[in-house]
């Protein structure tokens, strides 16, 4: 299903944080970069309808204006930065949460398996029973994007999915993102800080630069030296690898910035 | 999705189970609390200035005919709609303090934390100081529930304002309760002798005055409300993850917490008006029902019910067997055994729970 962006604005009051940015989510890894109050998660929230940008944004070609929350949950699984510990609830009530927009009353064997199902993909089956406030900080993130996978989206919009992991963490994330997009057809937008994860699990990444977008395309298109002195204010290193897929190494501050 | 070996989706399987075991459990916990509630009503009725039997209130009950007509009284006149108003009134205090607890996001909130009945204290207490043509009996808990909703809809003002956080509503509702406190205190200075006993008793909670028709209505309220909240179970337990992430899960949050807001209003005046200014029940009830079942509603929202209900008829026996021959003030009696009993919760807990 494809999540598309068409001319998005965006204000908080007086400050503009988007402007007339075009973005395409389709099947695969899409990332989006940038620095630090780049709009990143502004965007990401106008695109699953939890802010109300100016412009279109479509949904498998339907206005997402005219859809009811409900619909859109059920299509677009929206992983915010920040996840609440403070809930009594096991990892397992805390997936099934994340089938929300199709619970009944009686939570149906299909709901049960759903969940079983994205434990056992996500590693997290010995957790199930354990109270979500009583995980480390990577664990409740592992559980999050679980969470977010329950509900068998056809679009899935993380936000610093990998933040609070550790390396090995980061990396099956990533790893699970490429074997889920394979296996269940998916679209997935990922706003990341770590260009070089973008750069070897994502499809086409778009750089986002005060509220505008910079750049987009193919990571090796994309991630160039120019566009980290550009955006980021870095001297930076790009080398390629075998795939051709690029390589930053920061080298210092860029002398003007 | 990925595929599987058996011994794999075996082990897989075995978490669907356990959450399946758990419901169970959960279910056993709901049964165990109301056959408490059964025995703390018949404990209830029993005790009195009178001692009956569980034996004499059991066939006072179910064979009234065969009763003598002096306990007959006792019972069907007095005791049964007294015991039964307790079950009601911890029950509506404890479904709107769980409810302000998930709305609000706050551990603290409940009926009398955010002023609700410090309003219909000062309800009861004007009318009882200003003189008015209808009998008291009528005035007081008009008057305490007028209040009760004007309190609950300037909370909800509050919360519609836009940008309101929930901590926003929590002071405006603190702010409330200073300002009706200070209101009751006015009257207390105002009021002669007699009014002042009468609003001081008021103020301290007392099922004495129930009756069949505040029965009907008090439970009335209470079981449209929670069928009202059931409907909402999931949506409100999703809450309990954080606002945005309610959201990202396709709920309409501001339209959940005013919806709840207004429901829980009604429950928290009804509740308050007949019985006072009952504290406590609507803080430690709920708690209590999330450290044994967690925070999924299904099972939360009747727990909490059952436990206030539990609690608050306990209290009322107690009130009566402490002093002989006097009705000590419920509301007393909730706050000298809750607030120990609140502390070792919270002491002994070695998990988190907020």
């Amino acid at each position: 299903m494809i999540l598309q962006g068409t001319n998005l604005s965006f204000s908080y009051g007086a400050m503009s944080v988007l402007a007339g940015v075009n973005i395409r989510i389709e099947r695969g890894i899409t990332a989006i970069i940038g620095p630090n109050a780049a709009g990143k998660s502004t965007l990401l929230k106008c695109l699953c309808g939890l802010l109300r940008p100016h412009g279109q944004v479509t949904l498998g070609g339907r206005d997402l204006r005219g859809l009811s929350r409900k619909d859109v949950a059920r299509d677009v699984s929206y992983l915010p930065q920040n996840v609440s510990t403070q809930a009594v609830l096991t990892v397992f009530e805390a997936l099934l949460l994340g089938r929300l927009p199709t619970l009944e009353w009686h939570v149906s064997d299909a709901d049960i398996k759903a969940v079983e199902g994205v434990l056992h993909d996500v590693g997290l089956t010995d957790l199930a029973g354990r109270g979500i406030n009583q995980l480390s900080g990577g664990q409740l993130q592992l559980v999050s994007i679980a969470q977010a996978l329950a509900r068998e989206p056809a679009v899935l919009l993380l936000d610093e999915p990998t933040s609070n992991l550790d390396l090995r963490h980061q990396f099956e994330i990533c790893m699970l993102m490429t074997s889920l997009r394979a296996a269940r057809d998916l679209s997935v937008a990922i706003a990341v800080h770590d260009l070089n994860a973008a750069a070897r699990f994502a499809d086409t990444v778009y750089v986002l630069h005060q509220g505008r977008i910079h750049g987009f395309g193919p990571p090796a298109s994309v991630l160039t030296r120019e566009m980290m002195a550009e955006v980021y204010g870095i001297d930076a290193s790009v080398t390629h690898d075998a795939s051709g897929r690029p390589m930053i190494t920061p080298v210092g501050l860029k002398a003007d910035s | 999705m990925i595929a599987r070996t058996p011994h794999v989706a075996a082990a897989v399987a075995a978490s669907g189970s356990q959450y399946r075991r758990m419901g169970r459990r959960r279910l056993m916990v709901l049964a165990a609390a109301a056959a408490a509630l059964l025995a703390a009503l018949v404990i209830d009725v029993m005790t009195g200035p009178a001692t009956l039997s569980v034996g004499q209130v059991l066939a006072a009950v179910f064979m009234p005919e065969y009763v003598e007509p002096a306990n007959r009284t006792i019972l069907w006149t007095f005791r049964m709609p007294t015991a039964l108003m307790a079950a009601a009134v911890g029950a509506a205090l404890a479904v709107a303090g769980v409810q302000m607890q998930t709305i609000l996001n706050n551990p603290l909130a409940s009926p009398y934390t955010l002023g609700v009945s410090a309003a219909a204290s000062f309800g009861a207490a004007l009318v009882m100081i200003v003189p008015v043509a209808l009998p008291l009996a009528v005035t007081v808990p008009a008057s305490a529930f007028v209040f009760a909703m004007l309190s609950c809809m300037a909370i909800f003002a509050v919360a519609r304002l836009r940008g309101a956080g929930t901590e926003t509503v929590v002071l405006g509702g603190v702010a409330l309760l200073f300002l009706f406190n200070s209101g009751v205190a006015l009257m207390q200075y105002l009021a002669s002798e007699n009014q002042l006993q009468a609003i001081v008793f008021w103020i301290f909670g007392s099922l004495q005055g129930a009756t069949w028709e505040k029965l009907a209505v008090v439970s009335c309220v209470l079981a449209a409300s929670m069928v009202l909240l059931a409907m909402s179970s999931w949506r409100l337990t999703a809450l309990r993850l954080g606002e945005s992430h309610a959201r990202s899960l396709g709920v309409d949050v501001q339209r959940l917490r005013l919806q709840t807001l207004a429901l829980v209003s009604v429950l928290t005046a009804a509740a308050v008006c007949f019985a006072g200014a009952i504290g406590f029940i609507g803080l430690v009830a709920p708690h209590l029902a999330r450290r044994m079942v967690g925070e999924d509603q299904r099972y939360l929202l009747p727990l909490s019910a059952l436990l206030g209900a539990v609690l608050l008829t306990s209290a009322s026996a107690v009130c009566k067997a402490v002093l002989p021959g006097a009705v000590l003030p419920v509301g007393i009696v909730t706050a000298v055994l809750g607030v120990p009993f609140f502390a070792a919760m919270i002491l002994t807990s070695r998990k988190s729970y907020w």
